[in-house]
């Protein structure tokens, strides 16, 4: 598979009243042509921080990306690249849906403005072909009554449907990658599978990229062809879904999936429950970053971060490592 | 047979805005039984925080009545009431919001306790620590401000607040759906925990279908402020009989790779009705695949289908 975009070495702080926050500690990866990568992690592991840095949609005068960052599009660097050429590529080539569809919305403007100034921001046409377009639009994303929607605001409409008004919009220009950030987490189930369902429907339809940021684990079986898991703003284990899901590799990884109540457990079965709280990222972290909640933690871990291998960053990984089995306590009950 | 803590019985709430009457709660009656867990699951706007709302008299019901150990709750007498009180308490789901910034967790706690319960500074302090030590936090959290403390360290201190009455009955709406993964296991234990120490009853308000198989004894299904099932729990997850219950569980994501849930899934079009425009007949018709046209006209009664499972249904 060839890679449309690769993230390289990204590390991005941000200046608090109390002290610097690393959000992102030197995370490289690849999204490749037509695939749904799934980003996964707990608030503040660094997931939505890392989507926004490649479009640069950070806000200059707090976040700080470094220098040895890059983000490779086409053999462009987009974290250099002069502002006029970078609007070229956001919103028509790679764009974004966010999690609070509400909040992304213009409350001033009815839908169809909306989407028609998307539209003809990245193509020279006209009004009514734009409206037509518009139209088109809310059709592909499954919306009833189009022509009447162009003329709602968004509070007349539910959250589902204003999140389809998001990916429509997204959708405008058939963009190459859509990176969605936790685009179900608002909405109710019924209503987060039908908007899942859509997406990748319209991934295969548009033949396109997709990068799920998302905080449950559960959400992407089925869903995803890669996972990669982040904790304290480093990506600690990727690989495909099968993979992650049947063999998982790191302790953290094992944790969140024995964590989530399943169908098979009895009735006020204790749940595999992780003590404590992710790390403050304000330190420099110089062993593992899950060392202190790891039931498995060698002495080694908490001095060095070991590096990556067979997609899993964990002294375990290592040859002369003692044999664990990362689910016990959870495969007999 | 286990005793009877409330009844409820066609408890109805209905909401004036401006000319639209929104009815939250349209006639629901179930009994909960003392130290069970009954849950209520349903979507956003489906009645489940009205129905526990007006249950604890926050809400005045607009008809109905809720018996508590036999008593009608609107004929209590005023010490009655204050003792009502004390003893069923609430968790909040939003534990940023539920907690007052200017106040310590030790005052949180202490608030109720003064109110309820004559005692010394010294025995309340006392208290407030054991109390702390109990929800899994240290005896040095009491002195520090909500902002202070993490998602997960909130809703400890929420449901220490609520202990502290000592309650025979709580209402958790929500209590895990603010919260990271890692931190909601770690709250479910605690709240299976107390349960099991001290022979709390809890009505369990979630969307959280996987996490109310596990902890409930039996489920309730809500629409449009309607029940349209109620079963024991095993019963109602091997064998749901309401076309909603039905598309409710297959929206489940399943935790197993290749798993093809989202297509194999029952597909409901579009999305709940405004309460304040309630269709005729089943609520639940004009997205029902299976609707007919008595669906349409007449609503379903919740019948008995055998073994206590009740569903609203014309389809059999």
């Amino acid at each position: 598979m060839r890679e449309l975009l690769t993230v390289k070495n990204l590390s991005v702080t941000f200046s608090a009243y109390h002290g610097e926050v690393k959000a992102v500690r030197d995370v490289s990866f690849p999204v490749y042509e037509g695939e749904t990568l799934a980003m996964v992690g707990e608030s503040g592991c660094g997931k939505s921080v890392t989507a926004k840095a490649i479009l640069r949609l950070l806000d200059h005068s707090s976040a700080k990306v470094s220098s040895a960052s890059a983000v490779l599009y086409k053999g462009k660097n987009l974290l250099t690249l002069p502002k006029r050429e970078l609007n070229r590529i956001r919103g028509s080539e790679i764009s974004m849906v966010f999690q609070d569809a509400m909040a992304s919305l213009n409350p001033t403007m009815t839908v169809g403005n909306q989407i028609m100034e998307t539209v003809r921001a990245h193509q020279a046409v006209g009004k009514r072909e734009a409206a037509k377009k518009a139209c088109e639009l809310l059709a592909l994303v499954e919306l009833p009554d189009p022509e009447g929607l162009l003329k709602r605001y968004p509070h007349e409409l539910s959250g589902g449907q204003r999140q389809r008004v998001m990916i429509a919009m997204a959708l405008s220009c058939d963009p190459k990658l859509l990176i969605a950030d936790e685009p179900t987490t608002a909405l109710d189930v019924t209503v987060q599978a039908q908007i899942l369902g859509l997406l990748l429907k319209l991934q295969k339809k548009l033949n396109m990229s997709v990068l799920l940021i998302t905080h449950d684990l559960g959400l992407v079986a089925g869903v995803a062809d890669r996972v990669q898991v982040m904790y304290a703003g480093q990506i600690i284990e990727r690989g495909t879904t099968r993979e992650i899901f049947q063999a998982p590799k790191h302790p953290y990884t094992a944790a969140l999936l024995t964590a989530i109540p399943r169908r098979n457990m009895e009735r006020r079965q204790p749940l595999t429950a992780l003590p404590g709280t992710p790390p403050d990222l304000r330190l420099e972290l110089n062993g593992c970053p899950f060392a202190a909640r790891c039931r498995f933690a060698m002495p080694i871990c908490k001095k060095q971060m070991p590096e990556e291998t067979e997609g899993c960053r964990c002294w375990l990984r290592h040859p002369m490592a003692p044999k664990v089995d990362l689910m016990e306590g959870d495969r007999d009950a | 047979m286990r005793e009877t803590l409330f009844q409820i019985q066609d408890l109805t709430k209905h909401f004036i805005s401006g000319k639209n009457t929104v009815r939250a709660l349209d006639g629901v009656s179930f009994d909960i039984n003392k130290g069970e867990t009954l849950s209520l699951v349903g979507e956003s706007g489906c009645g489940k925080t009205t129905c526990a709302r007006t249950l604890l008299g926050v809400y005045e019901p607009t008809e109905g009545s809720v018996l508590w150990n036999g008593q009608d709750t609107k004929s209590l007498t005023r010490a009655q009431r204050t003792d009502f009180r004390r003893r069923n308490q609430m968790i909040f789901q939003d534990p940023y919001a539920s907690l007052d910034p200017r106040m310590t967790v030790a005052e949180i706690m202490e608030e109720g306790r003064r109110r309820h319960f004559s005692e010394t500074a010294a025995e309340r302090r006392k208290l407030v620590k054991q109390l702390l030590e109990t929800v899994g936090l240290t005896a040095e959290f009491a002195a520090r401000f909500p902002h202070e403390l993490s998602g997960g360290q909130r809703q400890r201190v929420g449901i220490a607040r609520a202990l502290a009455l000592e309650p025979e009955f709580l209402a958790c709406d929500e209590p895990i759906a603010a919260l990271d993964v890692s931190i909601q296991a770690q709250i479910l234990n605690l709240l299976m925990r107390l349960q099991r120490e001290r022979g709390l009853t809890y009505l369990m308000i979630s969307h959280d279908l996987t996490m109310v198989r596990l902890v409930s004894d039996r489920v309730a299904v809500l629409y449009l402020g309607s029940i349209v099932e109620l079963s024991d729990t095993e019963e109602l997850y091997s064998n749901p009989m309401h076309p909603y219950t039905k598309a409710l569980f297959s929206a489940i994501p399943k935790v197993e790779p290749d798993s093809n849930w989202l297509n194999a899934r029952v597909q409901l079009t579009g999305e709940v009705p405004d309460p304040a425009h309630v269709p005729a007949g089943c609520k639940f018709a004009p997205r029902c695949p299976y609707a007919t046209e008595k669906c349409r006209q007449k609503v379903p009664p919740l019948t008995d289908r055998g073994k206590g499972h009740l569903a609203a249904c014309w389809q059999k």
